[in-house]
């Protein structure tokens, strides 16, 4: 195999990654938008989504479209339940406090999953054959990975015409421009907040259930996750194109660096990533430069 | 100027009580009493940083694990090194490395520089596991106890009293600095960036200083730890530990001396009451955090203060009916 052809091995690999990342990415971006939470639990929200989709599939035996629909249902619905008991007293106050609710809300989602669930690894059974198909040049791809790409930009199409076409997508988006003006335009701000918090475990559970077969499932799962804020802060926090744009471009430098540099260094490699960002261009890839006000 | 013999009476019987507590108590309870006096050292670092100069940090841990294997490697690779030395390296390096992570402060803040302490703590992780020749790895390495010449403070007695003469060093320290100049610079940078700046505040100069001092504490902090448990792994420097490490901040209260103490008490103590199931102490301890945060966002030396205050409040009253 070529040089060229590896090259772009490894970018399809990295793009499967990527589209997670973006996936996740979205919901941090979402929930930063629409209370001014960033949402350090997104982690175990995602682990939470992955071992509901489990016991659907292993236990309950349903087939895998059922698997989706219902995990998106349960997974947004517990999302909403923990907007209202918890988040919705801490919009508004400073960051320390809902950065520390969101920390406390992952250190109980961890160990509550490990208690239902186990501590141990789990396999997941793969949504599609992930047999490998070769391709010309020596390529090789599995029906797994097209349907994760498929499925994450399917996902994001979706999502792109909720916020832009739906009443509620708009009023989402009229509370992250300005909270008060949507407030006086009778936007019910706390009904946004709960709308943000169901979407975002939501898709997130979509995303742990496409990529728990590629890696193990376990409790331990939500620090590769918690990447995705990478790509998020990659993107520039804030904007969403940017969020999907930093979460595929986070998995192909991710797994480039992996081939080319040693095996250490890919599991550190994008929070090295986030450090230079941050120094050098702190608005990120097309987030709007902030301007702060007395 | 007359001498208060009462105040000093007081003050010897205390040193007495506290020197004596090893004679009066088991082994166990000295060696978590030293444990809880380097939680101390650590949560003023991270009090100073997180409760007066506002920034969140959830990569101590990495500060932590830097003091802790320069003492290991210093003190297994030198025979009888003096551990007030090993210790002043221990803090110093950590806090040039915390001086390095302020110049990354300056260019964002809030919740991007939680983010990029994350990163900082992560990466060290990874450090600390992959750089075998020099921390041993993932399988650790042990410490030898500290000594000073020919001394060797061998035994949980022995240790505690250094600890806790270290502790109380750096507290009188930090209460020193909380009230002087610097102190009160960091607390006008942590209500308004601008309005400090306005009032001459420089916040290269203070920012990099505030996280130069808490990485420094939280340094002198993690080499006691070597030396009390005579073992450095990396498991022990993960996100982890840099989650409680806020966790005692918070619970304990942002911003006050009292807080610090309390909160490094109550994170050792907590777990203790839910048995040795590990995964039910993380899970209360994590409850416990939600509660303070949404019922008592001040944390528990807030609530101290605004209990006092409302009793002498109602003495007050009470004296005013008669």
């Amino acid at each position: 195999m070529g040089l060229i052809a590896e090259i772009i091995q490894q970018i399809i690999f990295g793009m499967v990654m990527g589209c997670i990342y973006a996936l996740v990415a979205i919901c941090f971006v979402l929930i930063y938008k629409g209370t001014d939470i960033i949402n350090f639990a997104q982690g175990e929200l995602v682990v939470l989504g992955a071992f509901i989709g489990y016991s659907l599939r292993v236990t309950f035996q349903l087939p895998y479209w059922l698997v989706f629909v219902l995990s998106f249902i349960l997974s947004g619905f517990l999302g909403m339940v923990m907007e209202v008991l918890i988040f919705r007293r801490v919009i508004g106050k400073p960051h320390l406090n809902s950065l520390m609710a969101s920390i406390a809300l992952g250190m109980i989602l961890r160990n509550a999953i490990g208690k239902i669930w186990t501590f141990d690894d789990l396999n997941m059974p793969p949504s599609f054959s992930d047999s490998m198909l070769k391709l010309p040049l020596g390529l090789v791809i599995s029906p797994l990975f097209i349907g994760i790409i498929a499925i994450s930009f399917g996902i994001m199409m979706i999502f792109y015409l909720f916020l832009n076409k739906t009443k509620t997508g708009i009023s989402i988006r009229a509370t992250s421009q300005n909270m008060t003006a949507a407030k006086l335009m009778g936007v019910s701000v706390s009904y946004v907040s709960s709308m943000c918090w169901a979407i975002s475990a939501a898709i997130g559970s979509i995303a742990g259930i496409l990529i728990a077969p590629l890696l193990v499932l376990n409790v331990g799962m939500f620090i590769i996750i918690l990447k995705a804020i990478v790509a998020a802060v990659l993107g520039g926090f804030g904007s969403l194109p940017g969020a999907v744009l930093g979460g595929i471009l986070l998995g192909v430098i991710e797994n480039l660096a992996g081939v080319y540099f040693p095996a250490w260094i890919k599991h550190v490699f994008s929070w090295i990533v986030l450090l230079v960002v941050i120094m050098v261009m702190p608005q990120g890839l097309l987030g709007a430069k902030k301007i702060k006000k007395v | 100027m007359n001498f208060n013999w009462n105040k000093f009476l007081y003050f010897a019987l205390a040193i007495v009580l506290f020197l004596a507590i090893p004679f009066l108590f088991g082994k166990y309870f000295v060696f978590v009493l030293s444990v809880i006096c380097i939680f101390i050292v650590v949560s003023i670092g991270m009090n100073i940083l997180t409760g007066y100069t506002g920034v969140l940090s959830l990569g101590h841990q990495a500060f932590f694990g830097i003091g802790a294997y320069t003492v290991a490697i210093v003190a297994s690779r030198i025979e009888g090194f003096p551990f007030l030395i090993g210790l002043l390296m221990a803090g110093s390096l950590s806090g040039m490395i915390g001086y390095f992570m302020g110049f990354a402060a300056l260019r964002t803040s809030g919740v991007y520089l939680t983010i990029a302490t994350l990163a900082l703590g992560i990466i060290m992780e990874e450090v600390f596991s992959e750089w075998i020749s020099l921390t041993g790895g993932s399988a650790g390495m042990a410490v030898l106890p500290p000594a000073l010449g020919s001394i060797r403070f061998d035994s949980s007695t022995e240790l505690f009293y250094l600890i806790s003469f270290i502790t109380a060093i750096m507290f009188f320290f930090a209460v020193n600095l909380i009230a002087s100049n610097i102190g009160r610079a960091f607390v006008a940078i942590r209500e308004s960036e601008i309005s400090a700046q306005s009032y001459g505040i420089s916040l290269v100069k203070y920012k990099t200083l505030s996280f130069a001092i808490s990485a420094f504490y939280t340094g002198v902090g993690g080499g006691l730890y070597a030396y009390l448990m005579k073992y450095v792994a990396p498991i022990d420097f993960n996100i982890h530990a840099g989650i409680q490490f806020v966790m005692a901040v918070i619970i304990g209260g942002l911003g006050s001396m009292l807080g610090s103490i309390l909160g490094a008490i109550i994170l050792l103590v907590l777990p203790q009451l839910f048995g040795g199931i590990v995964y039910w102490q993380q899970f209360f301890i994590g409850v416990v955090l939600l509660m303070i945060i949404l019922l008592l966002p001040e944390g528990l030396s807030g609530g101290y203060y605004r209990l006092i205050s409302w009793v002498r409040h109602r003495l007050q009253k009470r004296k005013e009916c008669v």
